[in-house]
């Protein structure tokens, strides 16, 4: 473990200082730390309350230009920028063109600038900075410096210290880093509007393992990010406080015993090699109780679907699940090395956290799910139809991410393909959203919505989605207040229940009066034996009142189809809502298991073929035409009595 | 080297990149040597650095020598093309130059936020900009065809006709969305309803008792509204930090444009027939 003690003896000073301040748990927004001054947070309900809970959608990761992979791809936009785009106004993308949400506003966001470096590529690119003086300054900046070859090269000098975690003397400048993210902070505070849109304060946590490939360059992505309540520290952890992510538990501990509740969101485990749901600690060690709690009470959530691809399972891991192979992107960063499958996908993590809750008392795999989009230019491309990609000016344009043929063919055929965008940036994906349950749009009660995991994450459509476990009686469906009932009679998603029968569950999906017709729910139960992990997927509810074959557990086919000469959908088949009662037919007594819900939408045209429409240029031969947008509910888990 | 070149950032280099870097190099080089390529020690001791940098490792003769060899051809390959002038027809360079051109002049610094009195002028000439939307606040009741087939519509209108109950919240199905919703704008009613609805749901009269059926994405609905707020201007003071970032937007939409025009003014435009 390699850690900043400087950093960490400045914090133990700074957090004791606050918390001998700090007031009680009622009055927790007022504190001495950055932007106290807020809307207050008293009981005082909003516009729109509802006990039994409204669904919210918004997106928690996202970049600006004080994120060092965004400023050298000539991203100028500030945190300002991301609130504003959240909230229905236009942004211009870096490649020049104007970006807007097609659909309406995010009902709360946050930016989340990578914490290491945070701030310093502009200060390196202003003349009035003391680090545009700095040796790598001018090789990037300097007046005399064209050559954008040798800009990126020196640039990878930082990249470098962000994957090794060791920070380049002169440019880690601590205090500016710092007013960085008081003014990330501050923006946050002054753009939250209570009921309306919830602003977090929130930063990126960018450890990267390394050692793989001929030359070690590539590795396991742990990447987080860090998301506070109500108020936030003075000073953040990055990777360069240490690349060890139980190093940034025992940091968010303290804060929050220090007075901020902060939690924080794994993302892109699909390229962490193996490693984001491991069966041993960081340093190789055993995991212990101390391990599974800790890792549990920090990271009650998980990002699974956003730009970089989605972290449900791989095709390799679920043969008998053929709706699996859904925006699979496998290349670890940076690099043509195919992550590890094994500890990288969501599903296989649910009987592997079960496992560990033999072992240990506690399930560190207990998460409930969010989607995001990652986007590098202040504004995530939620919709096929309207996509910019996450990056800047690399990949801003339908030639450079690789949907349209190069040079202005209009054919495939015979024509050079560029590497990264045949290997990365076409395999990527739209954007995906965080949707949480909530009495109310404000930070308190969306909060407590992810720390009780009554989440779920769509692939880009708003689908409505309920989930609920424990006695569910078929009854209730036909009633009109089904979900008062619902929580009376079990827990939602997110949730875990005791039960010596066959536990039963209520999913509740309508579709996004914006995007397609409903194709069916499925229910996946994710549990482990002494063989490993094992899985099994039920289709619960079929479109056009047909019922599921009992012996292969599948739908019929809805025969829902897309005109690829226009991208226009088929009519007819598939449903606006499904709901359904269902029981697990092969429960066995005494076994734990975990439960989550997979809505699919009819099939809708992929991004890349809205591209190559508008273009008027042939498909791209490799990618798929089209696919079926989904959302994935929280699990629920059972255990026996 | 090889590693660099499955960057990302390959098409930056490539596109704007060399082709870009080439230019410059034009005037700094070329002009002065036609057909010297240069190779100074101080680039090959930038190049066996940036090596270093990336394997962690100094480079080996053989390295050196590739790397020698790769900046060679580089050059080649780039002159010629330059001494062909393929620079000067080709579509990518010249909208890359304009590109970079334009983020020059986007990048001047934001404008000045002039003091409040004159800011409050400014927001009081453009009302338009901060008007709030008529919202409803209202009450449903939902059938879903499901199970209904095509009587849904008529078991609405018998319903309604039968008088609503006092307990309208235990008729008809659950709505995923909920049973009553509070001060709306149209634009919002749309994310829960779709489009028809939210239209019909605006055009309904302002009257305390039920109404309907009308239509959403998901199937029929009884409607009680609750609360009708006209469309109205915020008043300043409430709403100081949009009307800074509108102000803001527009400044340096107005700015850009300026230094756009001013750049074109310094050319003599000539359209021929």
């Amino acid at each position: 473990m390699r850690i900043n003690w400087m950093a960490s003896a400045a914090f133990g000073v700074l957090l004791s200082a606050c918390a001998d301040t700090a007031p009680d748990k009622a009055s927790e927004t007022k504190n001495s730390s950055v932007g106290a001054e807020r809307p207050s947070q008293t009981t005082q309900k909003t516009p729109g309350y509802n006990a039994n809970k409204n669904v919210y959608f918004g997106d928690l990761h996202i970049h600006t230009k004080n994120s060092f992979d965004a400023y050298i791809f000539n991203v100028r936009t500030t945190p300002a920028d991301v609130y504003r785009f959240a909230a229905g106004q236009p942004l211009k993308h870096p490649s020049g063109f104007e970006m807007k949400l097609a659909g309406p506003p995010l009902d709360f966001v946050a930016a989340t600038d990578h914490g290491a470096y945070m701030g310093v590529l502009p200060a390196m690119d202003n003349p009035e900075s003391p680090l545009s003086d700095h040796e790598l300054a001018k090789k990037m900046f300097g007046a005399d410096v064209s050559d954008p070859t040798a800009i990126i090269r020196n640039f990878q000098t930082i990249g470098h210290s962000v994957r090794t975690g060791k920070p380049i003397e002169g440019l880690y400048d601590r205090a500016l880093i710092d007013r960085t993210w008081q003014g990330a902070v501050q923006t946050a505070d002054k753009y939250y509007a209570p009921g309306k849109l919830t602003t977090f304060a929130a930063y990126e946590y960018t450890a990267v393992t390394s050692g793989r490939g001929a030359d070690g360059f590539a590795g396991g992505n742990l990447h987080r990010n860090v998301v506070f309540e109500n108020s936030a520290p003075e000073r953040l952890f990055s990777v360069l406080d240490s690349p060890n992510p139980e190093d940034l538990w025992d940091w968010m501990d303290n804060t929050r015993s220090a007075g901020h509740d902060v939690l924080s969101i794994p993302h892109n485990s699909n390229v962490s090699d193996g490693e984001m749901f491991d069966m041993v600690t960081f340093g190789g060690g055993v995991i212990d109780a101390d391990y599974t709690s800790q890792r549990l009470r920090n990271e009650p959530i998980v990002e699974m679907a956003q730009v970089k691809g989605t972290s449900e399972t791989h095709p390799a891991l679920s043969p008998n699940d053929e709706f699996a192979s859904f925006e699979i992107y496998d290349q670890l960063l940076a690099s043509n090395i195919v992550s590890k499958i094994n500890g990288s996908y969501i599903r296989e993590a649910l009987a592997r956290g079960l496992a560990l809750e033999e072992a240990t008392g506690t399930n560190p795999y207990a998460f409930g799910l969010i989607g995001s989009s990652d986007s590098h230019v202040a504004g995530g491309a939620y919709d096929e139809q309207d996509y910019w990609s996450k990056v800047g000016v690399v990949d801003g344009t339908a030639e450079s991410r690789g949907s349209v043929p190069p040079g202005g063919a209009k054919s495939w055929e015979n024509v050079e393909r560029d590497p990264n965008a045949e290997n990365w940036f076409s395999k990527w994906s739209a954007a995906g959203y965080a949707a949480v349950w909530a009495e109310e749009n404000t930070r308190t009660s969306i909060f407590n919505g992810m720390r009780q995991k009554e989440t779920y994450a769509t692939s880009g459509p708003r689908i409505r989605l309920r989930f609920f476990g424990g006695n569910m009686n078929a009854d209730i469906l036909a009633s009109a207040n089904m979900v008062e009932q619902a929580y009376s009679a079990g827990v939602p998603m997110g949730g875990k229940f005791k039960t010596d029968s066959a536990p039963s569950f209520l999913a509740w999906a309508a579709r996004d009066p914006r995007g397609a017709l409903l194709d069916r729910i499925q229910i996946i139960k994710s549990w482990h034996t002494a063989e490993g992990p094992q899985e099994a997927v039920y289709d619960v509810a079929c479109s056009g009142g047909a019922s599921p074959d009992p012996e292969t557990r599948r739908c019929p086919n809805n025969g829902a189809s897309v005109d690829l000469s226009n991208c226009a959908p088929s009519s007819g088949a598939g449903d606006a809502e499904l709901k359904t009662v269902w029981t697990d037919p092969d429960y066995t007594a005494g076994e734990s298991a975990a439960y989550y819900v997979r809505v699919l939408e009819n099939p809708t045209c992929r991004w890349s073929s809205w591209d190559a429409l508008n273009a008027g240029t042939e498909f791209h031969p490799d990618l798929p035409p089209t696919l079926k947008e989904r959302a994935w509910s929280s699990p629920i888990w059972t255990a026996s009595k | 080297m090889t590693r660099f070149l499955r960057e990302p950032f390959v098409h930056f280099v490539l596109l704007g990149g060399l082709l870009f870097a080439g230019h410059a190099l034009w005037q700094t080089h070329v002009t002065k040597s036609d057909r010297t390529i240069f190779v100074s020690p101080e680039e090959m001791e930038r190049q066996a650095q940036i090596f270093a940098a990336e394997n962690r490792r100094q480079p080996s003769d053989a390295d050196i020598e590739g790397l020698l060899f790769a900046h060679i051809e580089e050059q080649a390959l780039m002159r010629e093309a330059q001494r062909l002038g393929l620079d000067e027809d080709d579509t990518i360079i010249r909208r890359r130059l304009a590109q970079k051109m334009r983020f020059m002049i986007d990048d001047v610094s934001a404008p000045e936020m002039p003091p409040r009195d004159e800011l409050k002028l400014w927001y009081e000439n453009n009302p338009a900009r901060f008007i709030r939307p008529e919202t409803r606040s209202f009450e449903h009741i939902f059938l879903s065809p499901k199970n209904r087939a095509d009587t849904v519509v008529a078991e609405a209108e018998s319903l309604l006709k039968a008088g609503i109950p006092e307990n309208w919240e235990a008729q008809g199905d659950a709505f995923i969305s909920g049973r009553e919703f509070s001060t709306l704008a149209q634009t919002a009613v749309q994310r829960d309803f779709g489009t028809a609805f939210a239209e019909k749901l605006f055009a309904l009269p302002n009257s305390p008792d039920w109404q309907g059926p009308i239509n959403s994405a998901f199937g029929v609905h009884l409607i009680r509204l609750t609360g009708v707020t006209a469309e109205y201007l915020p008043k300043f003071g409430d709403i100081q930090v949009e009307v800074e970032a509108v102000w803001l937007d527009e400044a340096k939409r107005v700015e850009n444009t300026e230094a756009l025009k001013k750049l074109i003014g310094k050319y003599r435009v000539e359209v021929q027939e």
